[in-house]
């Protein structure tokens, strides 16, 4: 028995496969589309479209990018020095967020994570090896704090330590704003590992 | 902390109950299969939420009924607390203390607890080395309730290591990633060891005072961690850990699993230096269970500053009459027995017991 129009159907279809998005909610999603003046419904279609057509991947750090090499790798007051290596494009804008990190990026695409096939050779580690020139002083590891990320971050620095670079990794903490007391014991004994004088 | 007042509603095979309790020995008599062994584990679910023996929540729900629940008044220290849990066929628990939906562990009052003993137990003993260190691991849970964040980010490095050392043996230049996670995994492991190591300790040492005590000090039982890594000192853990792992890697790639680590240990029961686990006597065995049960219920005491409630499924079969005094002589706070027959309770405890009869789903 069909609810739906044959195309209605389409999209709530369609909608319902985007991450995050229930049956439901697609529902309400395609029934809001379909109320839509219709320049906005081709203004929205067109936006998907060329998003996806001129969003290529940067040929220097990997990260999102409609010129290639990206705005970030071309920018003069960048400091070339650094490199801030993260798992996801998402990483880019979550640190850039901040405005603090004035270095460069490099995105892997992906941690070490065995159980689901992923070795070295399938993120951009061959990439990020040949991005080590003596100019670079410092990488950043700043894969997420996870197991996967860990043993990331562990194997990047085996390989990079005998470059002659500096290789750092994020502190692992207690967030701001939170409380000691409701801190997981694992999140703690990092926490104190990592302490500093002050 | 005892239990004053438990109502249940389709639960097992009581369709409905409400019965209040004495602090002190509550004993639940009559014939098998009549529901004793279901109050027991009504008791502990409610006091533990955890289940007392290997099946799945839904099953406490009476055959073909949607949702059972299980209500208790708990009198603590802090005051008078009611619990509620409710499980549904078909949805999650939920766990209602005073009006209040409670979905974690740190929001339940800390002073309810509970320690069963039933036949099954015996596993600590006679089964798998798994069986014993679930055992272990189940009592730190109760005293250090953040011990399963370390044991989960273990059981993750764990599997990602074991996927790996697979796939090596297709792809051995893979091997060159195993350095990452024997880091990690040491480092988890070591901790894990740490806390186990520490608790069976304090176990370890009341379970053997007890043993010498109900044996009239005519047999010793000493209670042992083994493991391949060197646990003398506790603070080299990690290194040794890290040591061996190297040294197994070989192995640990042509078999495609981990074969060292605290997944692997095993805890022995020596009485008078024999394995009690091929030497013991089955009345032997069940009473190194039994200290042990003793010892962890003052350990919860020594954490918590209150006893917690002891359920005792069916102990008297195989004790003998000196052992069965013993065992009530311990006893000074709230404690629920089953047995098939009142005549196995030494008169001087039956006296100055509430009893129960058990009969098809209901108490008289």
């Amino acid at each position: 028995m069909a609810y739906y129009a044959k195309p209605l159907e389409r999209l709530i279809e369609e909608l319902s496969r985007l991450p995050g998005i229930g049956p439901k909610t697609a529902q309400r999603l395609a029934f809001y589309i379909l109320k839509m003046p219709e320049e906005r419904v081709s203004s929205l279609a067109e936006a998907i479209l060329q998003a996806k057509e001129s969003i290529t991947y940067c040929s220097i750090c990997g990260n999102l990018t409609d010129v290639d090499p990206c705005s970030i790798c071309e920018a003069p007051y960048r400091d070339k020095n650094v490199i801030m290596v993260v798992e996801d494009p998402k990483d880019v804008v979550a640190i850039e967020k901040t405005r603090d990190y004035k270095g460069l990026y490099h995105v892997l695409h992906g941690a070490i994570s065995p159980l689901e096939g992923i070795g070295p050779d399938d993120i951009k580690i061959k990439e990020l090896l040949a991005r080590i020139t003596p100019e670079v002083k410092e990488i950043i590891l700043a894969t997420n704090p996870n197991v996967e990320g860990e043993a990331t971050a562990m194997y990047l620095a085996k390989l990079l330590k005998p470059l002659g670079v500096k290789v750092t990794r994020i502190a692992h903490g207690i967030p701001m704003g939170g409380d000691l007391e409701y801190a997981d014991e694992v999140t703690l004994t990092k926490a104190l590992e990592g302490r500093r004088e002050i | 902390m005892y239990l004053a007042n438990l109502r249940l509603y389709d639960f097992r095979n009581f369709p409905e109950l409400d019965v209040t309790f004495e602090n002190g020995i509550n004993v639940f008599y009559g014939d098998n299969a009549q529901g004793k062994t279901n109050l027991l584990e009504a008791i502990y679910f409610l006091s533990t939420l955890r289940l007392a023996r290997a099946f799945r929540e839904q099953e406490l729900v009476r055959h073909e009924k949607p949702l059972a629940f299980v209500k208790g008044m708990f009198s603590t220290a802090a005051g008078p607390v009611s619990r509620q849990v409710t499980v549904y066929r078909d949805r999650k628990k939920t766990v209602q203390e005073g009006e209040t939906v409670k979905t974690k562990w740190s929001e339940l009052s800390p002073s309810i607890c509970a320690i069963y003993f039933s036949p099954d137990d015996m596993d600590i003993i006679k089964g798998q080395p798994s069986d014993r260190r679930r055992f272990i691991d189940n009592i730190v849970y109760q005293v250090r309730p953040a011990f399963y964040k370390f044991l989960q980010q273990y059981q993750r490095v764990l599997l990602q290591r074991n996927m790996l050392l697979k796939a090596v043996k297709s792809k051995p230049n893979l091997a060159r990633t195993l350095d990452s996670w024997d880091e990690q995994l040491s480092e988890f492991g070591a901790q894990l060891m740490r806390v186990r190591l520490k608790v069976l300790k304090q176990i370890s040492a009341m379970a053997e005072n007890y043993f010498s005590d109900f044996t009239n000090y005519k047999q010793s039982l000493k209670i042992n961690y083994k493991s391949e890594i060197d646990i003398s000192n506790p603070m080299a853990i990690k290194e040794d850990f890290k040591k061996k792992l190297a040294a197994c890697r070989e192995k640990d790639v042509q078999r495609g699993y981990t074969t060292v680590g605290p997944h692997r240990d095993d805890i022995d029961f020596l009485i008078e230096g024999k394995l009690a686990k091929y030497y013991g006597s089955q009345g032997q065995q069940r009473l190194i269970v039994l200290c042990l049960k003793f010892a962890q219920r003052n350990l919860l005491y020594n954490e918590r500053g209150e006893y917690p409630i002891l359920l005792l499924d069916d102990v008297m079969s195989e004790l003998d009459i000196h052992r069965r005094q013993l065992i009530f002589e311990q006893q000074n706070h709230q404690v629920f027995i089953t047995t098939t027959d009142l005549k196995l309770l030494p008169e001087y405890i039956s006296k100055r017991s509430s009893l129960y009869c058990v009969e098809a789903g209901a108490l008289r």
